[in-house]
């Protein structure tokens, strides 16, 4: 299945060059010079764990896009949520880049099933950006920090000999933010937490999170709740 | 099956989706040829003179400006004559227009002089699709005007429409000019009327002069006759048998060279830099296509800046040479008209040298340089921040780099000293030496020879920047970068200078406008208005059913003017009119 979707992604993308590429009328190729360049470290993050640092664990198709207005198709991205990093493979050296996070506006990973997109965000109280995942964007927000901890660790045989292996695990982080910008923290997911989300509104959004049999406790639950309450206050603010 | 519906409906709705990035070009279609038509204030003129122009670009058949297809969006201005290029400009076209001006230097000798207007893209077709414009230039100081003079003047560019009478010459009546005046004094106001009689949804791009009725050439083309050129010179093409060797500039100026061995061939695969001096570390790079060409998309961030290209060194370590192509070479030769001007015009511009010492005595000047200050610009950055910079003025003087390495720069090893000087530097992550020598960046240009940088103290350095990561740039890789900063960058550079290939790119952000004065109704006589241009309206667009009213000033030269509205329509009709006024003293 996996191997059908490169496949596919392939095939789409030849049919398609000039929405990767700065393409020249009447050119049959694409001057690589006129490309923007990504930029990063070298790393080699390879250490062995119980429990992945990555979101995805396959390299997949992303586009980074740079505050110059530019954008970059690459063919392998992923992001390090353990060290809150971009990570691209080199196409040719395969060597793993830490982008540049300064010159890079957003990005985007194509997973088979959904399109990832993340902006820098600085949640509140924090000095330090991270990259949120867009699980939802309208009037109201909805951001996930897809933070991944180190929970533990294990002691066991790795490679002949006893090692400590940290243990990790996703720990992702839900943000609301209302359509004046403000920011909240869904510590943890539940209905009470959400509809304190909006102050003002918590009857309202409570109500509406019972007809609809919303329980908020994963979430799919939650992006398909922050829809409805953007509607209904959207709806509300209208009239 | 129905997984791989999804699928591909999902990629089309991604592909749907892509948001508008800088630096996309989608063309509807790749082989629509254009023409670029300049329409100049007069023809004739003096040295030390402005020439204000405006220009106008074409697409499509050649008759219409089809503004769903990607345009260029830079021109080339040339001016030229028998013997050598004199100026060039490179102009920002908005919409398909743009204005400005050259100004015409004293030492220019009596004579005519060419005047280019082209496109890269318009590189790609016949040389007969350029507009090609004559003007004459008298010298300042030659009193005597000693060119022969035709037996009889040849009738002006204005009387080239057939049928029209001489006082108004008309083509196009759907917009219709008209002066409230036929007849008026010195320094006083009066108004052009612009009528569109068109419908609401129909409109037009204008340009509205009032120059000495004399000060015009015979031969040169007039809109119509260009437009009905490019409808004879533009085949249809065949990219497939045809390529387009120059490509449209839509995003920027693009720079395009070749490079080739020592044996003359072609190198593909050489690696080229781009570098300017500046206060950080900036590269862009290309590689050699297979006939050993490389090009640079310029962004505005090189407007008006030098800029040094090199060759690296590539794993042959053969010596490779760089040759720039000039954007402004054409390719075919400056046309010398049958005849001079006629006698009439030898008059107008004797009469104009002696306003034109007036203006230099009086420094008068109605022209204004404007510059586009909200350019966004966005250095090709290596990185983003240096991971350690280094004040050297905040420590107390060393005498040169290799005191302040050792004193101030952990990360950064020198052993030996001239030129066995090995660069040692450790990774900041890995806390171990690196494998190679790290890149060196001379106040912000990458260069292969650091050397005499490193003679350089305290009192002479502004910053040095150790980046000392194992760093990825595109396809570079660099086991550390340094950048030395100056604080004169122009003086300590030019030691390096010889190594690159430079030139200096145009800046396209720079345009002249013409101002007329406001006279007082009390006229003040203190101060001479010796204008020969009482009105340069460059760009107007006019709606149908719209009547524009134009206010100018007649100044204190007399005689017939004529006022010309020249344009073309968003239908692709051509629009002349022209009219005599006469200004008595």
């Amino acid at each position: 299945m996996t191997k059908l979707f490169y496949t596919l992604i392939i095939v789409f993308s030849a049919l398609n060059p000039a929405k990767d590429a700065f393409t020249q009328p009447g050119r049959e190729w694409n001057d690589p010079a006129f490309s923007p360049r990504l930029a990063g470290e070298v790393v080699n993050y390879n250490v062995p764990s119980r429990g992945s640092q990555y979101l995805f664990q396959d390299w997949l198709p992303g586009t980074v896009y740079l505050h110059s207005g530019a954008k970059v198709s690459v063919a392998g991205l992923r992001y390090n949520g353990h060290r809150n990093t971009i990570i691209w493979r080199h196409p040719k050296t395969h060597n793993h880049i830490r982008l540049d996070d300064k010159l890079i506006k957003e990005f985007e990973i194509i997973h088979p099933q959904r399109k990832a997109r993340f902006i820098r965000f600085t949640a509140p109280g924090s000095r330090d950006p991270v990259w949120a995942e867009c699980l939802y964007v309208d009037e109201i927000s909805l951001l996930a920090d897809r933070k991944i901890s180190q929970t533990g660790s294990l002691v066991q045989q790795h490679e002949g000999s006893m090692v400590s292996l940290p243990v990790l695990e996703p720990r992702p982080r839900y943000y609301v933010v209302n359509a004046k910008g403000d920011t909240t923290r869904i510590s943890r997911l539940n209905r009470r937490n959400l509809q304190n989300a909006f102050p003002g509104d918590e009857r309202a959004v409570r109500e509406l999170l019972r007809e609809n049999s919303l329980r908020v406790q994963n979430e799919t639950e939650l992006v398909a709740a922050i829809r409805l309450i953007n509607s209904m206050l959207t709806r509300e603010s209208n009239n | 099956m129905k997984t791989i519906a999804i699928i591909i409906a999902g990629l089309l709705y991604f592909q749907a989706f892509t948001p508008q990035v800088k630096g996309q070009i989608v063309p509807k279609d790749p082989t629509i040829p254009e023409g670029l038509y300049i329409h100049t204030d007069r023809e004739l003129f003096v040295a030390g003179e402005y020439l204000l122009f405006s220009l106008s670009l074409f697409n499509g058949n050649g008759k219409t400006r089809d503004n769903q297809q990607e345009m260029s969006r830079y021109a080339y201005l040339v001016l030229r004559n028998e013997n050598e290029m004199i100026d060039h400009q490179t102009v920002k076209l908005e919409s398909g227009s743009a204005h400005g001006g050259f100004y015409l230097e004293d030492t220019l000798s009596t004579g005519y002089y060419e005047l280019l207007g082209f496109t890269n893209w318009m590189r790609n077709q016949v040389p007969e699709t350029f507009y090609r414009k004559h003007i004459f230039v008298a010298n300042r100081f030659d009193e005597t005007l000693d060119f022969p003079t035709p037996d009889s003047d040849e009738p002006v560019a204005h009387e080239s429409y057939p049928g029209q009478p001489q006082q108004t010459a008309t083509l196009n009546n759907n917009f219709r000019l008209e002066v409230n005046a036929n007849t008026l004094s010195r320094r006083t106001k009066s108004r052009i009327n612009i009528e569109a009689d068109v419908p609401d949804d129909h409109r037009g791009r204008f340009t509205v002069s009032i120059a000495p009725e004399k000060a015009y050439l015979p031969h040169n083309r007039s809109l119509r006759e260009y437009l009905s050129a490019l409808e004879e010179y533009f085949p249809a093409h065949d990219p497939a048998t045809q390529p387009f060797p120059y490509f449209m500039e839509t995003d920027g100026v693009i720079v395009s060279g070749i490079v080739t061995g020592n044996n003359g061939q072609a190198a593909p695969g050489a690696r080229v830099t781009l570098s300017k001096i500046d206060t950080i570390v900036n590269l862009k790079y290309a590689d050699a296509c297979a006939g050993g060409l490389v090009h640079f998309l310029l962004d505005p961030y090189y407007d008006g800046s030098r800029l040094f290209f090199s060759v690296l060194p590539g794993e042959d370590n053969t010596g490779k040479t760089l040759r720039l192509f000039d954007q402004t070479e054409v390719g075919f030769p400056f046309a010398v008209p049958e005849n001079n001007p006629g006698r009439e015009q030898k008059e107008l511009l004797a009469r104009s040298q002696e306003i034109v010492r007036i203006q230099k005595a009086y420094e008068i000047n109605h022209h204004i340089l404007s510059r586009d200050t909200d350019k966004e610009m966005f250095p090709p950055l290596v990185y983003s921040e240096a991971n350690d910079t280094f004040y050297p003025e905040e420590y107390i003087p060393l005498n040169d780099v290799y005191e302040i390495t050792r004193e101030l720069i952990s990360p950064w090893r020198i052993r030996g000293r001239g030129e066995e000087a090995v660069h040692l530097m450790t990774d900041a992550t890995l806390r171990q030496r690196m494998n190679d020598t790290p890149v060196f960046f001379a106040d912000g240009v990458i260069t292969g020879n650091i050397l005499p940088y490193l003679e350089l103290g305290s009192e002479d350095l502004l910053k040095i920047e150790a980046h000392d990561y194992n760093w990825q740039y595109g396809n570079m890789s660099f086991p550390g970068i340094i950048g030395i900063f100056t604080k004169d960058p122009e003086f300590h550079f030019d030691h390096l200078r010889e190594n690159y290939v430079t030139m200096v790119a145009d800046n396209p952000a720079v345009s002249l406008r013409f101002k007329s004065p406001e006279h007082p109704e009390t006229t003040n006589y203190d101060k001479p208005d010796a204008r020969q241009i009482l009105l340069w309206e460059p760009d107007m667009d006019i709606q149908g059913g719209q009547t524009v009213s134009l206010p100018f000033y007649t100044s204190d030269i007399g005689g017939r003017y004529v006022v010309t509205l020249q344009g073309i329509t968003d239908r692709g009709e051509p629009v002349f009119q022209q009219q005599i006024i006469e200004v008595q003293l």
